[in-house]
């Protein structure tokens, strides 16, 4: 446990200076639960910027502090979207998809 | 109420038979005479329907359980709590995943508790009982020909601290197995002051007259441990996947269990209970049982929202013997 087949996400902290923090936070077998568990880590530290590896698929997802404020934006104001958004780039898609998704559903 | 619940179900057309459609996401469940037809953007899988029912029954009795639900090999449901519940097909099987078949969707708790209220409720004729022995009730094949049955709206017991009635001839006969063996009550003298803070009651007798099978209820609590004792008899609709350590002391009777990998549900092993037989399982597996005869059995779990975190990033004991420090 944690099995890498089913939880495929790898979540890790990504400094300014030195990019991603090579030690894993989570392992998550869906992009929702690796966004919950970069909002977790936000929680507990107050940090804010994050990788999101999908080694499965050998994507990734940067989580910047912006994009990081509009998911926690659209996860209180429109739950049904944040869900949607985060199912839909679980089968396929991008960071590019998931920013212009956020601009355009999660203003603030 | 009732009209947030209707918003949140997308019921489609009624097929010849009388049975609706029902979609959620990218998926759509249909049912004929014999089976239930799951549609998913992968193709098609199909189900008996009277294992359908009887697996929706329990995920929804329970609020999704403990970890995973899985209805059979393939499809199923994992519980991720307050972040929602996640339907899959494959994605815990290795075949289906090294296949590329595998699906899955995360959903709300109350969108999908809703779709799957509505489709017992539309689905299930008046005489099947979903929680009933085969030898107990009636057929879930065929046309629709009225329904439900009352039996789908049973609420699970869930006591936070101990039950204190015993259940009566009125309104809990007991079961035609279990005629021969009765409990007889304790006796309890108390000073009036302290009645609220204790209670004695006979488990054996509670359980004779239990009128469902495979549905552990909570029946006393202190704090995280929780003794749900439950009566079974032939097989449990549902394979469950671990999302923490759990144990089970057969208290008559006979069960089979059959150990998987969780993740992949490659076997792992047999295990054939007898009366007194305890058994502390890992984390990291799923069981399936079957009672040939009916059975009690006391399930004891751990309610500690923070356990599936915790084994999930490897900061606590998948084992049970690993918990006392032993191997």
């Amino acid at each position: 446990m944690p099995s890498p087949i089913v939880n495929r996400y790898a979540v890790h902290f990504n400094l300014p200076e030195e990019g991603k923090v090579p030690h894993i936070i989570g392992q998550e077998p869906s992009l929702l639960m690796a966004v919950e568990s970069c909002l977790k880590a936000h929680r507990s530290t107050g940090h804010t910027d994050f990788v999101i590896e999908d080694t499965g698929k050998g994507r990734q997802f940067l989580v910047t502090r912006d994009r990081l404020l509009r998911l926690i934006y659209l996860r209180h104001n429109d739950r049904p979207r944040y869900f949607e958004i985060l199912n839909r780039l679980d089968r396929d898609g991008d960071q590019d998809e998931l920013a212009s998704f956020l601009v355009e559903h999660a203003p603030i | 109420m009732v009209l947030e619940q209707k918003a949140l179900v997308e019921a489609g057309r009624t097929n010849d038979l009388g049975y609706k459609s029902f979609r959620l996401g990218g998926y759509e469940f249909e049912r004929n005479a014999y089976f239930t037809v799951i549609h998913y953007p992968g193709g098609e899988y199909h189900m008996p329907v009277g294992e359908f029912l009887r697996a929706v029954q329990r995920d929804i009795g329970w609020n999704f359980f403990y970890g995973m639900v899985k209805f059979d090999q393939v499809f199923g449901t994992f519980n991720f709590y307050d972040n929602g519940v996640d339907m899959f097909l494959g994605k815990y099987n290795d075949a289906w995943q090294k296949s590329g078949k595998a699906y899955s969707e995360m959903f709300q708790n109350e969108r999908i508790s809703a779709t799957f209220k509505a489709i017992l409720e539309d689905w299930v004729p008046p005489d099947f009982n979903p929680w009933a022995a085969p030898r107990e009730t009636g057929s879930p094949f065929g046309r629709k020909r009225g329904g439900p049955h009352p039996a789908i709206f049973r609420k699970r017991i869930v006591t936070t601290t101990m039950i204190k009635d015993q259940r009566t001839d009125k309104t809990h006969p007991v079961n035609e197995a279990f005629k021969d063996i009765r409990g007889r009550e304790g006796e309890m003298k108390i000073k009036p002051e302290y009645a609220e803070r204790f209670g004695l009651l006979n488990l054996y007798e509670y359980l004779a007259r239990n009128d469902v099978t495979w549905n552990p209820e909570i029946v006393s609590a202190v704090e995280y441990s929780l003794f749900c004792p439950t009566t079974e008899e032939y097989i449990l609709p549902i394979t469950h996947g671990n999302d923490r350590v759990e144990w089970f002391l057969l208290l008559n009777g006979q069960i089979s269990m059959e150990i998987r990998d969780r993740d992949t549900g490659t076997l792992l092993a047999y295990l054939h209970m007898k009366p007194g037989d305890c058994t502390a399982m890992p984390a990291d597996i799923s069981h399936n049982l079957w009672a040939p005869e009916r059975s009690m059995l006391l399930v004891w779990e751990n309610g500690n929202p923070e356990l599936p975190e915790l084994i999930r990033l490897g900061k606590t004991p998948t084992a049970p013997l690993e918990e006392f420090g032993l191997k």
